[in-house]
């Protein structure tokens, strides 16, 4: 049942890094959305002093390796940053051009709590996974957080590295969301930490924004959508 | 230069503010425009914001790669180039603080250009942001900004 989505959305998916003197860092995922070579993340994953890059996906049907001891990358630059709504619009450095599904956006309005949908993402990206992993799962709720931000609420558990990813309704094959968050129990209450991870923050419950605003973005930039 | 020297017409910092700063940019702008008898933590925490350095508390965690969890400092840097124009004699701005009077238009364009050109992005991206540190200049009062600079 996923088989054609997979392969019309997975080749869109780029593992988002930055640069970092001369190696690489691991940030979230992006994905592509205009033949002009823009692409749409989450705002948090990046900051504007960072030098960008990203490393498009492997050819999702093979048996591809999961670590990456070096990668090609492709410098891209911030186009527009929402860090209201958590969206940033990325864009390929140079004159470059991509491949990008026609009528690739849907109406988030339109689709219901319980209807079907997948995510991309590279979750555990910065500890060595660098396979995309597609997954599915559904709409459990509709939620509007304190900043008046639209957010798919799904029933599946997400990790850092998923951030960025698109969210597909199943039904009409398009992208209605981005992956942004999970839900975490303890709030930023603070907790008992070990490094960088928070003893207690994990949960089945996860978020994805409402694509509407990065279409805001690609029109804020002048691009047709 | 001196608070009597120093006039900075911002009468047109809204118009300015709904006109070209991008729209998802603009209610947290006019935000600090609206404020009266605030402290810098107040600007502070827009600008933040603005920059993305700074979330607003929420049961949400990001699911972004642990090593962007750490503070760029962006902010910082709006800061520290608006003191260099407010509050110092540094060449960089000396054509542009004879001029008696100047618009925050004007304001906003010279220091958004110098840092857009100076971490080589879009000046777009920060003229909020910028926007919101120069709004603490004229709402604080250039003389107490720069004397509680860095404090």
């Amino acid at each position: 049942m996923y088989r054609k989505l997979v392969a019309a959305h997975a080749n869109g998916c780029c593992m988002l890094l930055r640069r970092n003197g001369d190696g690489v860092e691991f940030l979230g995922t992006a994905f592509l959305v205009d033949g002009k070579g823009y692409l749409l993340t989450c705002a948090h994953t990046i900051q504007l002093d960072m030098q960008l890059a990203i490393v498009p996906t492997q050819p999702i049907n093979e048996w591809n390796n999961m670590t990456h001891e070096r990668v090609n990358t492709i410098d891209v630059e911030v186009a527009q940053f929402d860090t209201v709504h958590d969206c940033a619009l990325l864009k390929l450095k140079g004159d470059v051009t991509a491949n990008v599904m026609p009528n690739m956006f849907g109406d988030p309005n339109k689709s219901p709590v319980g209807a079907s949908v997948l995510y991309f993402g590279y979750p555990f990206g910065d500890k060595g996974l660098h396979t995309l992993k597609a997954s599915s799962s559904i709409i459990s709720s509709k939620a509007i957080n304190s900043n008046r931000t639209k957010h798919f609420q799904l029933d599946s558990m997400v990790h850092d590295g998923n951030s960025g990813g698109p969210l597909v309704d199943v039904h009409t094959g398009q992208i209605i969301g981005m992956i942004s968050g999970k839900f975490n129990p303890s709030g930023n209450s603070g907790g008992i930490m070990i490094g960088n991870y928070a003893l207690g923050s994990e949960s089945s419950i996860s978020y994805a924004t409402s694509i509407e605003y990065g279409i805001n973005l690609m029109k804020e930039e002048g691009l047709n959508v | 230069m001196s608070e009597a020297e120093l006039i900075i017409d911002i009468s047109g910092a809204e118009e300015f503010i709904r006109t070209e700063i991008p729209s998802y940019q603009r209610e947290s702008v006019l935000g600090a425009f609206a404020l009266s008898k605030a402290e810098q933590a107040d600007f502070d925490n827009i600008g933040m914001q603005l920059t993305g350095e700074r979330r607003q508390m929420s049961f949400i965690s990001p699911v972004g790669a642990s090593s962007t969890k750490s503070q760029s400092g962006f902010w910082n840097n709006i800061k520290k180039e608006v003191h260099d124009y407010f509050c110092t004699q540094s060449r960089k701005y000396t054509q542009e603080r004879k001029r008696a009077e100047i618009t925050f238009k004007e304001i906003v364009t010279i220091l958004a250009t110098a840092i857009a050109a100076q971490f080589s992005i879009a000046y777009g991206l920060i003229a909020g942001a910028v926007s919101v540190a120069v709004l603490s200049v004229c709402k604080i009062g250039r003389n107490a900004w720069c004397e509680t600079y860095g404090k």
